[in-house]
């Protein structure tokens, strides 16, 4: 972190100026033209000139000089408030975060009391009480200031206490100073920099503050300067330039570093944000280190495939030619490519796929919803009989809740915690319908019974905090149904529920009787509400067809690898057959086949150029795979074998056991 | 018959906090894991599952109970005593990107333990994590890098790694494949499988998943709101349930097979089906323990009888009064239902209306 | 609600006794006897003593606290060093010019400053990197000096504005507004940008979250989603801002009163510490901690209406 900041030339700028002060400081007898008292009667209260290079105060004491000496008070005093500031404070977090209990309670109270104290007034009593005593001074504003850094590193260290690595460690039986010092500290130095380097501008402005007050040390200061000048306003007003200068310039070097710092911390962290953040799609998986980046293939250069099966009259939605980028360090970066697919009114359509592939961008793009940096740079929709350019989000507004809702993945997140689920719902009824007045609380009501919540009137008065994951999701198709929708786009909609009330979820989007696209990682789900399917990898559409079609004759060795993945078709004692290798982020995929490097049926053939989607052979559906004669002959074989796994499946009173994936119609 | 690699004997805990209810989280419950051997823990958020785990690592103090190694009661309480543990007992936990220090390099992580607690030399460690990588399928290059450098997929494998450097002999997995994609999961998987028979490993395996238990686990333990309801071989638990708490779990997990999901979801709604007093969203008000309210599942159920009673398609007066002991009709396989008869309860499951 | 104000009324009446306690404490510790300082060095020795037990100073200090604080709960501070005369009124003659430079002060600062954030959130761009860069202005430029160069420029150079002095409302309210228009001016400068960095920020979060992505999804309209949504959720941590900035203010009011000469506590707490005066130093901290928490309830009951997650 501290490297990164190395990098950024303002910091380093600031880093410099503030040496320079240091140094002139120290040197400030050898370099210094005249003492710091030494008058010149005959030039008093003069601007610049070749004598006294920044002018001369009152009797003639050189203004440079008097700097030269003057910074060394403040440096001195700021040092020793800073270092109060940090020794007090880091122990005292640490101390409070990693152990918690008393410690933890003691610090709290503390820091309670020194907020209610403001710094200046206990300053100024400590010198009431140790009269011209800066240092003590100095140590009271360190040592006031720093149960707020405490309790900063304090939150710091619970939040790292709770982290897996810091539990592993302490399981392991090391040391808690080892870990403090080998696992605590160095993360939360970056925070811990940056607080004291604002610190120090407080410092900074608190020393000379007392100095122009005249109340801390008797030596030459920047504060008294600025008195002094505030004294000749009106015969020498220059004098306000040199010690303000000084003054502000040091401050904004501090202020300067803490601001870099905390940018190299951001960055840093955002690094573990964006790969935690993977599988929430919407966002690209990070690329881990480039070393052998493709050339990225602007979007415009690729060709489009041939219109699948004829463009489907009576179609609810036709998507054409979806291509999204994001932009990734200044480089926009293709994360979806080329995909179509129609929806026909009141069909269940399920986009399947592993994080990267581009799922949940692809339903956000329909709506103008893409997070970051994304953009579509290619791709037209035609929504019940109207055009639209997927590029033009103002247009699809209109679209948004009165033809196509959107259900998210994260049920809790999507409310605004602040309303009532009446209040929240009551909004966008207002916004989408003509109803108003009484008719939308009953609305309300209505739309919470839809979505068969037991006790609509008691989830209309809570706020979401109040309720489970089931029930929240719950409102959310509510939500979604209140501009009544042609379509429903449901992202990911159960991935953070547990399975009886992901069942339950199910269900009710079952019973919606609405077209509905459902974004899924979980080939159950597919099965269990869609009729057709549309298998994504790479950002691309590898395969599409009916469900039944897919799972029982796959047609991509991605879609068989993947099904194949399932410990639900697993032989007992026997490995999964897994794909080897890993999903190349997107800026990495090659120009022919994305799944090329991890098929086991690959050819030279298949990286030579772009693979289009073509028709499958012996059954309606598409894939885009050169050798589908072999990849039919491979899932044959796999079926049989799976069907010998399967025949000892369930016996819970459930009719249709036993029935192997191949021998479905 | 000698004493099993890792027991709990009858374990509960009890969460306190002042001004609230007090939760007995985990109530009465015994495990018994041989070497070699993998039991998977089943439960869905708030059953306990984890608390468990904790229980077994020395994370929590029980209030009720204790955990055997080789028939000695463990012991976590100096850090001598968590240092002879961790050298026998390892954990995966579920985050992948939480198991590794974001600042530090691979290598720097990895070696902290042998180093620090095994007092290892420099060569043996480098050995050792040699072997661990070898073991994960990962090259040694990775000692050099950071973790942000890696996919969930790669970190969970070197979570792993970190793991058998120490040469356990006993792994708690809690969720450890959860957060991984389909085919990501499918590696890790054959890798926790391989490791069990190479390395002679024995897994507490706890999941929500019980497909991905069933495969991985000897045995299985179905635990809801703090106690086990049904404990038996994998392949019997995962196919013939006997407590209706079990069926209810299978029937809910969709399976990608549209004839078999078909029926899963008829049977599934024939069992959840209304009952008279119309409660429907049980699954919400009970089984889910909401994003903001982190009280444990066994707040919200009744203290006296069966906990699973006020979901029960098959409910009688004494699930109410009585709370059922997990007992053993069938050899190694235990349910604790009052209607669990020899003829079972699927006849009764498939013919209500 | 009740349970936020009992919660802070636990919390606020330990902390200022404990912050009376410390600086009685400390008060203790000054070189020098107060009596002898009150009566001069050519006082006999048997006056001072006199004195010393008038003002209880022959007593043990747990005593003299506990009578300090019985007195100062009935509205008795003690008589000043300096003056002789009673510092409940000296304070009560001063708080209102203190106070309503801070209050001035920070009513511009949240008006422009929120604004400003909220502008900049939403607009980006050029707007964004002006409040950047004055925000680190505002943080360098000590208020004293920047008051200074305000006199100069608006007071000695171009006379708009007397340079010091203080007129009271009472006497000349046109006269009142032209004694406090710079020091406030001066007090809103340093703070504004300040805050508007911190309301731009916490903006930008709202507006990357979740829920605004599935209002927008749900066609609630974009300035219902900015002026309600966003400004309610934002609103919590921009008025804990607020709450730290009045505390942060109270330092930068003992200078510009002293710059602009106005009779306010900041002033007369510089003068105290001047002249050693304790019992004026004890009875300024008194108030200023009673303000500070009562400025704190403020928040935390502003912090309750805005969240309903602590309401509860």
């Amino acid at each position: 972190m501290i490297r990164r900041l190395f990098h950024k030339p303002v910091a380093v700028v600031s880093l410099a100026w503030i040496a320079i002060l240091i140094i002139l400081s120290v040197l400030a007898p050898v370099i210094a033209p005249y003492g710091p008292q030494d008058q010149d009667l005959a030039h008093a209260l003069e601007g610049p000139s070749r004598a006294h290079l920044l002018g001369s105060g009152v009797l003639g004491l050189d203004v440079l000089s008097r700097l030269l000496y003057g910074g060394r008070v403040t440096l001195v005093s700021t040092a020793i408030s800073v270092s109060v500031y940090a020794l007090l404070g880091v122990p005292a977090g640490l101390l409070a975060g990693y152990r918690g209990g008393l410690a933890d309670k003691i610090i709290l109270r503390l820091s309670e009391v020194a907020y209610a104290i403001p710094g200046t007034i206990m300053v100024l009593v400590v010198l009431a009480i140790r009269p011209g005593d800066e240092t003590a001074a100095m140590i009271a504003v360190g040592a006031l200031a720093a149960p707020a850094l405490a309790r900063v590193v304090r939150s710091a260290t619970i939040a790292l206490r709770e982290e897996l690595y810091i539990r592993a460690a302490r399981l392991a039986g090391l040391r808690d100073w080892l870990i403090l010092r080998r696992n605590v500290l160095p993360s939360v130095m970056g925070t811990v920099i940056v607080h004291v380097a604002i610190f120090a501008t407080t410092a900074i402005i608190l020393e000379t503050g007392l100095g122009f007050l005249g109340v801390g040390t008797r030596q030459v200061t920047w504060g008294e300067m600025v008195a002094e000048a505030s004294h000749n306003l009106g015969n020498q007003p220059w004098l306000l330039v040199p010690s303000g200068f000084v003054i502000i310039s040091l401050v904004l070097a501090f202020g300067l570093i803490g601001d870099g710092l905390r940018d190299a911390t951001a960055e840093g962290y955002s690094i573990r944000q964006t790969s935690r953040a993977r599988g929430r799609g919407n966002k690209p998986a990070r690329s881990a280190k480039p070393d052998r980046a493709l050339p990225n293939k602007a979007a415009a250069n690729i060709p489009p495939d041939p219109p699948p099966t004829g463009p489907e009259t009576g179609a609810l939605l036709a998507l054409n030619g979806l291509t999204i980028t994001f932009e990734t360090n200044g480089k926009p970066v293709t994360v979806v490519e080329n995909v179509s697919f129609t929806v026909a009114p009141g069909q269940m359509v399920g986009i399947v796929g592993e994080s990267g592939s581009g799922k949940s961008v692809t339903v956000a793009a329909l709506l103008g919803l893409l997070r970051g940096t994304g953009q579509v740079s290619a791709g037209t929709m035609t929504f019940a009989g109207q055009p639209f350019d997927l590029s033009q989000t103002k247009a699809l507004a209109a679209l948004r809740a009165r033809r196509i809702a959107l259900i998210s993945q994260d049920p809790m997140s999507s409310l605004d915690p602040c309303f009532t689920i009446r209040y929240q719902l009551a909004e966008v009824i207002k916004a989408n319908t003509p109803l108003r007045g009484t008719a939308v609380g009953e609305r309300v009501l209505e739309l919470l019974r839809a979505v068969r919540l037991p006790e609509p009137e008691l989830t209309a008065r809570s706020y979401p905090h109040q309720l489970s994951g089931g029930m929240a999701q719950r409102v959310a198709i509510a939500l979604a149904l209140a501009g009544e929708p042609d379509l429903i786009l449901a992202d990911e909609p159960t991935t953070a529920l547990d399975v009886t009330v992901q069942a339950e979820i199910m269900d009710v989007l079952r019973s919606l009787g609405k077209a509905i696209i459902l974004v899924t990682h979980d080939w159950g789900l597919l099965v269990d509400l869609c009729e057709k399917g549309i298998v994504m990898y790479s950002g691309q559409v590898v395969e599409e067809g009916s469900v039944e079609r897919i799972v029982a004759q796959p047609r991509h060795p991605y879609t068989v690898g993947l099904l194949r993945s399932n410990p639900y078709f697993a032989t007992a004692g026997q490995p999964l057959p897994a794909i080897p290798g890993v999903v190349l982020p997107p800026g990495r995929w090659p120009v022919g086949c994305h799944f090329a490097e991890r098929c086991s049926l690959v050819r030279p053939v298949c990286s030579e150029a772009r693979v289009a989607l073509t028709v499958v052979r012996d059954r309606p559906g598409l894939t885009r795979c050169l050798f589908q004669d072999q990849v039919a002959a491979q899932a044959a074989d796999q079926a049989a074998a799976m069907g010998a796994a399967l025949g000892a499946a369930l016996e819970i009173g459930v009719q249709g056991t036993g029935q192997a994936a191949g021998s479905q119609p | 018959m000698s004493a099993p690699l890792m027991a709990a004997e009858d374990l509960a805990v009890v969460y306190r906090r002042p001004g609230q209810r007090t939760v007995t989280a985990v109530d009465g419950v015994s495990l018994a894991i041989n070497r070699g051997q993998t039991l998977g823990l089943v439960g869905e958020s708030g059953s306990g599952k984890t608390t468990i785990g904790s229980v077994m690592l020395g994370l929590i103090q029980p209030d009720q109970g204790r955990v055997l190694l080789d028939g000695e009661p463990a012991a976590w309480r100096s850090r001598a005593q968590r240092a002879v543990m961790a050298r026998r007992i390892q954990a995966v936990f579920q985050d992948p990107f939480g198991s590794m220090n974001p600042v530090r390099k691979i290598g720097q992580t990895m070696s902290e333990v042998p180093r620090y607690n095994l007092h290892l030399k420099p060569s043996a460690i480098a050995e050792r994590i040699e072997r661990a990588l070898a073991d994960v399928g990962m090259a040694s290059d990775v000692l050099d890098r950071y973790p942000a450098q890696f996919s969930g997929g790669q970190l969970q494998r070197l979570a792993i790694a970190r793991a058998l450097v120490v040469e356990p002999e006993f792994m708690v997995c809690d969720e450890a494949v959860s957060s991984l994609d389909l085919s990501v999961q499918a590696q890790v998987i054959n890798l926790l499988a391989s490791l069990a028979v190479s390395r002679g490993l024995a897994y507490l395996f706890i999941s929500h998943d019980l497909t991905v238990v069933r495969h991985l686990s000897h045995e299985i333990a179905v635990l809801y709101a703090g106690q086990i309801v049904e404990q038996g071989p994998a392949s019997a638990v995962a196919t013939n349930p006997r407590h209706p708490y079990t069926k209810a779990l299978v029937l809910a997990a969709p399976v990608p097979q549209p004839a078999e999901q078909r029926a899963r979801r008829e049977a599934r709604l024939r069992l959840a089906a209304p009952s008279a007093r119309g409660q429907t969203g049980l699954a919400d008000q009970m089984g889910q323990v909401s994003l903001a309210d982190s009280r444990p599942l066994a707040s919200r159920t009744p203290s006296s009888g069966c906990r699973w009673a006020p979901r029960c398609r098959l409910v009688r007066p004494v699930c109410r009064s009585e709370r059922p002991v997990l007992s053993s009709r069938r050899p190694g396989w235990k349910v604790a239902c009052h209607f669990d008869t020899e003829a079972g309860l699927a006849p009764d499951l498939g013919e209500s209306t | 609600m009740g349970r936020v104000i009992g919660r802070w009324f636990i919390t606020a009446v330990p902390v200022v006794l404990v912050v009376s306690m410390l600086t009685f404490i400390l008060a203790s510790f000054v070189p020098g006897d107060p009596a002898r300082a009150i009566l001069g060095a050519s006082a006999p020795p048997e006056q001072v003593e006199a004195l010393r037990q008038q003002l209880g100073l022959d007593q043990p200090l747990p005593q003299r606290y506990w009578d300090w604080l019985v007195a100062a709960l009935q509205g008795d501070l003690g008589r000043s060093i300096q003056t002789r005369g009673s510092v409940a009124t000296e304070l009560a003659g001063r708080v209102d010019v203190t106070i309503s430079l801070i209050g001035f002060g920070l009513i511009i600062i949240t008006l422009v400053g929120v604004t400003l954030g909220l502008v900049s959130a939403i607009k980006g761009g050029w707007l964004g990197r002006v409040v950047d860069v004055a925000s680190l202005a505002g943080l360098a430029v000590p208020g004293f000096w920047l008051g200074l160069v305000l006199v100069a420029a608006f007071a000695v150079a171009i006379p708009i504005f007397p340079a010091t002095g203080f007129v009271r409302l009472s006497d000349s309210p046109g006269g009142w507004a032209a004694s406090m228009a710079l020091p406030v001016i001066t007090l809103a400068l340093t703070g504004t940008a300040g805050l508007a960095k911190q309301t731009r920020s916490s903006v930008m979060d709202e507006l990357g979250k979740d829920y605004v992505r599935m209002l927008r999804a749900r066609g609630v309209s974009q300035r219902r989603i900015i002026l309600l949504h966003v400004c309610r959720n934002a609103g919590a941590p921009i008025v804990t801002v607020i709450g730290l900035l009045f505390i942060g203010l109270v330092g930068g009011a003992v200078l510009l009163e002293t710059v602009f000469v106005l009779p306010g506590l900041g002033s007369l707490t510089v003068a105290a510490t001047r002249a050693h005066d304790i019992p004026v130093i004890l009875g300024v901290t008194l108030i200023l901690s009673i303000v500070v928490v009562t400025v704190n309830l403020a928040v935390e009951i502003s912090y309750a209406l805005l969240n309903p997650k602590v309401r509860a």
